[in-house]
C-alpha cells in the first residue's frame, strides 16, 4: 500500500505534471474569481486537450484547474460579496462583513488555510475509506440523503434569530421557488405558467448571482463609499494572522472537514449543501451564535473547509462505482473515458497508483493554489476601497455574465436582473437572502429524496432507517442546541472583531 | 395607515405566498404535498407579520435618506437601462454601453478610463464567451454582434 502510494506521489511530481498542475491552477483561480463560471467549465474547455496527455499528466492538469477555483471562488465572496462559484456562498456570510471592516486580508487568509488544511483532509478520507468505499456508498439512500437535506434546512432557524418572522419567510420562499418546474418525481409541471423556460426550474447560479452581485451593488451604490467602511489592512500582516485562525479553531476545522467529505461522498447531493450545512454546524455549535454574520472566522473556516473536503468525498463514488459524485466529477468521469480508464472496482485493483496520484494531486493543488492566491491576497484587498460608482457597474455587469454563463440562457439573465432588485430589498427590510439561498439550495434535494424515500419504505422510513434515525437525532440536537447553550452556557467566546 | 416601502414589500411577499400556495392546489396530490406543507404555513407566518404590522403602526427597520433615494433611482435606472439595451443590441454590446455610459454619466470616469473598460467588458462577453467557450450569445432585435 505504502509503495503504491509513493508511486502516485512520483507520479504527480513528473515535471510535466507539475507544469500542467500550475497552468491548471491558474486558469481555476480566474475561472472560480468569475461569477457564473466554475471548475465544470474549466473542465469542459480543458478536457480536449487531455486527449494525447497520460494520465498522470491530464489528471495533474484537470484536478488542478478544478480545485483551485475553490480558492477563486471565495475571494470574489470575500471581497464583493459576489461568490465567484455557488460553492462560495456561505463563505459572503461572514467573509464580506470582515472585508467590510478592512480586514480583507485575514478573511483571504483564514480561507486560504481552511482550503489547505480541508483539501488535506478529504484526501486523507479517501485514502482511508478505500477499502470500504463501496459499502458505505450503497448505505447512502434517499432516505438518508432526504435527512441531510432537512439537517441544512433546519440552519434557517438558526439564522431567524435577528427576525425570525422574516428569517423563516425567507427560507420558506426559498423552499417553494426551488418547487417551480417539473415535480421530480411526477413530473407534473408546476408554477410555470406554460413556459418550457422554467420547466427546469430557476437557475441557482442566476439568483445567487442577482442577490449578491446586482443586489448588493444597488446597495452600496445608494450608500455610498466603498466596500471597506475602515482603514484597509493591505499588507501580509492581516493575512498571516487569518492562516493562524483555522489551528485556533482546529476542532471545528476537522468537524467541517468531515462534513463536507460525507457530503461529497453522496451522489447527487453537491457541493454547495456541504457549503450551507457545515455553516449551519459552525452556528448551532457555537455559544454566541447570533454574532454569526458579523465577520466570525468560524463563519469562513467552516465553508471553506468543507468545500474544499468534499472534492477527496466526491471521488469516493466516482472512483469506486463509476458514479459521480457530483456534476464537476460527471465531466471528470468522461476524462477517464478518454484516458482509457474505467472508473469502477478496476481502479483499486489495477489502477490503485492513478487512484493515489488523483488524491496528492487535489492535496497538492490545494496547497499551491492557496499559496498562490494569498501571494496576491495584500493586492487584492485593495479592490475594497474602489469607491462604489466605479465598483457597482462592474460587478452588476460581472452579475449578469454570470447569470448567462451558467446555462447559455438569456432568461437567465433576467432572473439575475430582477432577483438583484429583489435582493436588495429584502436587506433594506430586513429579509435574509441567507435563508432564501439554503432554501433554494436545499429544496429539490429535500423533495426528491422525500417522495423517493416514502415510495421505497413508505412513510415511516425516518424510524425504519439506523442511518436515517441516526440523522434525525442528530437534526434535533442541532436544531435546540443553540437554545440549550444560550440557557445554560456559562462562559461566552469571543467574537470575531 | 400610511403605506411605506416596507409595507408595501411585505405585502408584495405575502402575495406572492398566496398565489404559490392558491396554485398549489391544483396540482397531483404527490405534486402539491410539500409545496403546501412548506406554503401554508409560510402563508400564516406574512399574515402575522403583516397585521401586526398594520395594527402596531411601527417605524420602518431603515429609512433611506434623500440621497440615498436618489442614487438607489439612478441604479435602478441603469439596471433598467441595461435590460433594454440587451434586448435591443444583444448581450455582449449591451454590457458595454452600459459600462461606457455609467462610469461615463454617473462615475464621472474620464474617456479613456470608461472606454477601456466597456472595451474589456465586450471582449469578456463576446471573447471569452462567443468565441472560445462558443455559447449562443443573445443577439437582440437589431441582431448586430
Amino acid at each position: 500500500m505504502i509503495d503504491t502510494m509513493l508511486q502516485g506521489l512520483a507520479l504527480m511530481l513528473q515535471p510535466e505534471a507539475l507544469l500542467y498542475q500550475f497552468l491548471g491552477m491558474i486558469l481555476g483561480l480566474i475561472f472560480g474569481a468569475i461569477p457564473g463560471l466554475s471548475g465544470i467549465q474549466a473542465l469542459a474547455i480543458l478536457i480536449p486537450f487531455v486527449f494525447t496527455m497520460d494520465a498522470n499528466v491530464a489528471f495533474s492538469f484537470l484536478l488542478g484547474a478544478h480545485v483551485a477555483t475553490c480558492f477563486g471562488g471565495s475571494i470574489t465572496a470575500i471581497l464583493l460579496n459576489v461568490p465567484g462559484t455557488s460553492l462560495s456562498i456561505a463563505t459572503c456570510w461572514d467573509g464580506h462583513p470582515m472585508a467590510k471592516q478592512g480586514r480583507a486580508g485575514e478573511a483571504l487568509g483564514i480561507s486560504a488555510m481552511s482550503n489547505v488544511l480541508g483539501g488535506w483532509f478529504g484526501v486523507i478520507v479517501l485514502a482511508i475509506s478505500i477499502p470500504v468505499m463501496q459499502p458505505m456508498i450503497m448505505a447512502l439512500q434517499p432516505s438518508e440523503l432526504f435527512m441531510v437535506a432537512l439537517l441544512g434546512i433546519t440552519l434557517i432557524v438558526t439564522l431567524s434569530a435577528k427576525s425570525m418572522i422574516k428569517g423563516l419567510v425567507s427560507g420558506m420562499l426559498g423552499l417553494m421557488i426551488s418547487f417551480i418546474g417539473q415535480d421530480p418525481v411526477t413530473g407534473v409541471s408546476r408554477y410555470t405558467f406554460g413556459t418550457v423556460n422554467l420547466m427546469d426550474g430557476i437557475d441557482l447560479v442566476a439568483v445567487v448571482c442577482g442577490l449578491y452581485a446586482v443586489g448588493e451593488m444597488i446597495k452600496l451604490f445608494a450608500d455610498g463609499g466603498a466596500v471597506a467602511k475602515g482603514e484597509v489592512v493591505y499588507g501580509l500582516e492581516g493575512v498571516w494572522k487569518g492562516m493562524l485562525q483555522p489551528f485556533k479553531h482546529w476542532f471545528l476545522l476537522i468537524r467541517c472537514s468531515v462534513i463536507g467529505a460525507l457530503i461529497g461522498a453522496c451522489p447527487g447531493v453537491g457541493g454547495t449543501v456541504a457549503n450551507v450545512v457545515a455553516y449551519g454546524h459552525a452556528v448551532q455549535t457555537s455559544k454566541n451564535p447570533e454574532t454569526f454574520g458579523t465577520g466570525r472566522p468560524e463563519g469562513i473556516i467552516a465553508p471553506e473547509s468543507s468545500h474544499i473536503s468534499k472534492e477527496g468525498g466526491q471521488m469516493i463514488p466516482t472512483l469506486a462505482l463509476g458514479i459521480p459524485g457530483g456534476e464537476a466529477t460527471a465531466v471528470l468521469l468522461g476524462a477517464f473515458l478518454i484516458l482509457g480508464l474505467q472508473p469502477g472496482p478496476a481502479m483499486i485493483t489495477e489502477h490503485l497508483d492513478i487512484t493515489f496520484s488523483i488524491m496528492w494531486i487535489i492535496a497538492f493543488s490545494s496547497l499551491m493554489s492557496s499559496a498562490l492566491g494569498l501571494l496576491l491576497a495584500g493586492q487584492l484587498a485593495r479592490i475594497t476601497s474602489v469607491p462604489g460608482h466605479i465598483l457597482a457597474p462592474l460587478i452588476v455587469v460581472f452579475g449578469v455574465v454570470g447569470a448567462f454563463a451558467s446555462h447559455g440562457s438569456i432568461i437567465d439573465v433576467f432572473v439575475a436582473l430582477g432577483f438583484g432588485v429583489i435582493g436588495y430589498y429584502m436587506r433594506l427590510f430586513g429579509y435574509s437572502e441567507a435563508c432564501l439561498i439554503i432554501g433554494l439550495v436545499l429544496g429539490t434535494i429535500f423533495e426528491r429524496n422525500f417522495q423517493m424515500a416514502n415510495m421505497m419504505y413508505g412513510p415511516t422510513f425516518v424510524f425504519t432507517r439506523p442511518i436515517s434515525l441516526v440523522l434525525l437525532i442528530a437534526t434535533v440536537i442541532m436544531l435546540f442546541l443553540p437554545f440549550i447553550k444560550g440557557k445554560f452556557g456559562k462562559g461566552k467566546e469571543a467574537t470575531g472583531a | 395607515m400610511k403605506l411605506n416601502g416596507e409595507r408595501l414589500f411585505n405585502l408584495a411577499v405575502l402575495a406572492v405566498l398566496c398565489g404559490f400556495v392558491f396554485m398549489a392546489i391544483d396540482f397531483t396530490p404527490k405534486a402539491r404535498l410539500l409545496p403546501l406543507v412548506i406554503g401554508i404555513p409560510s402563508l400564516v407566518l406574512m399574515i402575522i407579520l403583516v397585521a401586526a404590522d398594520f395594527l402596531k403602526n411601527r417605524e420602518p427597520v431603515k429609512k433611506l435618506s434623500d440621497e440615498q433615494l436618489k442614487r438607489q433611482w439612478i441604479m435602478f435606472a441603469g439596471i433598467a437601462g441595461l435590460l433594454a439595451m440587451i434586448l435591443v443590441v444583444g448581450l455582449s454590446l449591451a454590457v458595454a454601453i452600459y459600462m461606457l455610459l455609467f462610469l461615463r454619466l454617473v462615475g464621472r470616469m474620464g474617456w479613456a478610463g470608461s472606454v477601456g473598460i466597456a472595451i474589456f467588458a465586450f471582449v469578456l462577453v463576446y471573447g471569452l464567451f462567443g468565441m472560445m467557450l462558443h455559447y449562443p450569445l443573445y443577439k437582440g432585435l437589431l441582431d448586430l454582434v
